[in-house]
Formats: C-alpha cells, structure tokens, sequence
C-alpha cells in the first residue's frame, strides 16, 4: 500500500526538530547496515543499501549543527529525483497526519537558505521546520 | 499639517542603553519564555516564540554577556513584537521601561535630537523596525543609526 501522502516523519536532530514528507521515505533502520563504496569516510560517501547505490550524507554537517550524533542511531533513506541518499538522526519522533498539526509559512527573509524550510508545523507545543528534500539534495 | 503633536515610543533597554521605538510599530509586548531554536537563520534570529498562539521569528537584541551569565533562557528578558514588511517579528530585549511623549513633527525629533532624546538624565536612542530587521543595526548615541552593530 503506497504512503499516505499527507504523511509527514518528524525526527530530532540535536535540540531542534524536522518534518520530512514520507513520499521521499524509502526505509527508516535502527542502524545502517551497509557495505561501504568508493569514498566512504564513516559518516559521508557511498554505501551500498540493498543493492542500490547510495549517498550518505552528514546532515549535521549540512545544517550547521554542531558536534557529531551517536553511532547507533536510526537512519533515514529517502528518494529523490532518482537517487537515493541516507543520513542519521538522533531520534525518529512520529509519523502524523499533515493536516492533524497546525501549519505555517516559514518566514524565508530569516533563512539563509531560502526555501530549504517552508513549512512550520506545531506539534507537541513545540515548533517543528518542514526540510524541502529537493533543495537538501540538490 | 506641520503643527507639534507628541510621539509616542516605547523605551526599552539593551545591556545599560536606552533605546526608543515609535508605539506605532509596535504590536505587543510579551516576557520572554523561552523559544524552538533552528539552524540556518540569519544572524540575530534565533528561533520562535510563540506569541497569541502563532510562531513569531526572534531577533535577538539582548546582551549576550548576560545571556553567558545565565542559564539560558534568561527569562528577565522581554519580546517586543512588530511589524516588518507584513511579518511579525519578535524583538528580544533586556527590559521595557516604559512610553514616553516627544513633542514635535516626526522630522523636527529626528533633525532636532539627532535620533536620540534625553530622558531622565540619560540618553535614548531613536531606533525603528526596518533598520533593526534589515540591518541589524541600532543606533549609538549620538550617531547615525548605521554605526553599531549589537
């Protein structure tokens, strides 16, 4: 049965909170078990995940955030334009309905890098940033 | 229409200097409890607070030192809320002291008192929205408002 597309994957990262769109989902692991390809430095590169060529990337390192996560924790892969890509988080949150959460425009004139969030949900009183998957990997 | 009529501004503190925001701008002004912080905002921005139950951007005014002092967040601190180019944003400052009257059309308090007014022996320096969001500038003193960078 395809993902519902109202679906939205909340996972932490640090002290702050992101929303993925679980079209783009194609597994969450405990850990990412995988065989390293060409390239692969322990947190970024090329890693092999069920036979499809894969990029794991340090998402940490692409948002800015500083310090290095845990080794043993949940992994994310998702799909876009074709490709597959992977990176760790500290925690997977949930998997709510999109319309179940209050949504706002993220305001872009505060971003650095505009379009990157555009949506904000609130969820658990807490205010969570909606990532774009294609600006991410692009 | 030229005639005096008083100008109200909201007086607020950032670290020991006064600074004073026409009342006009100003849509609320709320105590600082805390804020969801995000990576990739602009400088000074540091996340939202949640103010009449919608996320209101932070821009961030208030002393750092005193921030270092404390446990963050520092509560003491306050939010004042305005409006720029349709958006609300949040001001964190250190303290609101309180609204003040100026006589005088707009162009006399600025030419006249040179962005800044006295007020209780001490000196409060005129500031508004666009210049503190865009920016990211307040004024000094005694100066143009394009000199200090908090």
């Amino acid at each position: 049965m395809p993902f519902n597309k109202d679906l939205i994957l909340i996972f932490s990262l640090d002290e702050y909170r992101f929303a993925i769109d679980v079209t783009s989902l194609v597994e969450v692991t405990d850990s990412l078990e995988i065989s390293a390809l060409d390239s692969f430095t322990g947190y970024v590169g090329n890693i092999d995940f069920h036979g499809k060529k894969t990029t794991l990337i340090d998402l940490r390192e692409k948002l800015f955030i500083k310090g290095r996560g845990e080794k043993d924790t949940p992994a994310l892969v998702v799909k876009v334009n074709f490709d597959y890509y992977a990176f760790q988080v500290d925690f997977v949150d949930s998997i709510v309905e999109e319309k179940s959460m209050k949504q706002f425009e993220f305001p872009q004139f505060i971003l650095k890098t505009k379009g990157l969030f555009p949506h904000l949900y609130e969820w658990n009183g807490k205010y969570v940033a909606g990532i774009d998957t294609n600006m991410l990997f692009k | 229409m030229d005639s005096d009529y008083p100008y109200e501004y909201l007086v607020f503190a950032v670290s020991s200097e006064l600074y004073g925001i026409n009342l006009t701008e100003v849509m609320g002004v709320d105590r600082y409890r805390g804020c969801t912080r995000f990576p990739l905002l602009e400088e000074k921005f540091i996340g939202f607070a949640k103010i009449n139950g919608k996320p209101v951007p932070l821009l961030n005014l208030a002393d750092s030192e005193s921030r270092k002092r404390h446990r963050q967040p520092v509560m003491e601190e306050y939010i004042i809320t305005v409006k720029f180019q349709g958006e609300l944003v949040g001001l964190l400052v250190n303290n609101v002291k309180k609204v003040i009257k100026v006589n005088g059309t707009k162009d006399a308090v600025d030419k006249k008192h040179q962005h800044k007014f006295s007020w209780q022996g001490k000196d409060i320096s005129l500031v508004n929205t666009d210049e503190l969001v865009d920016k990211k500038v307040i004024c000094e003193p005694g100066a143009d408002c394009d000199t200090k960078t908090l």
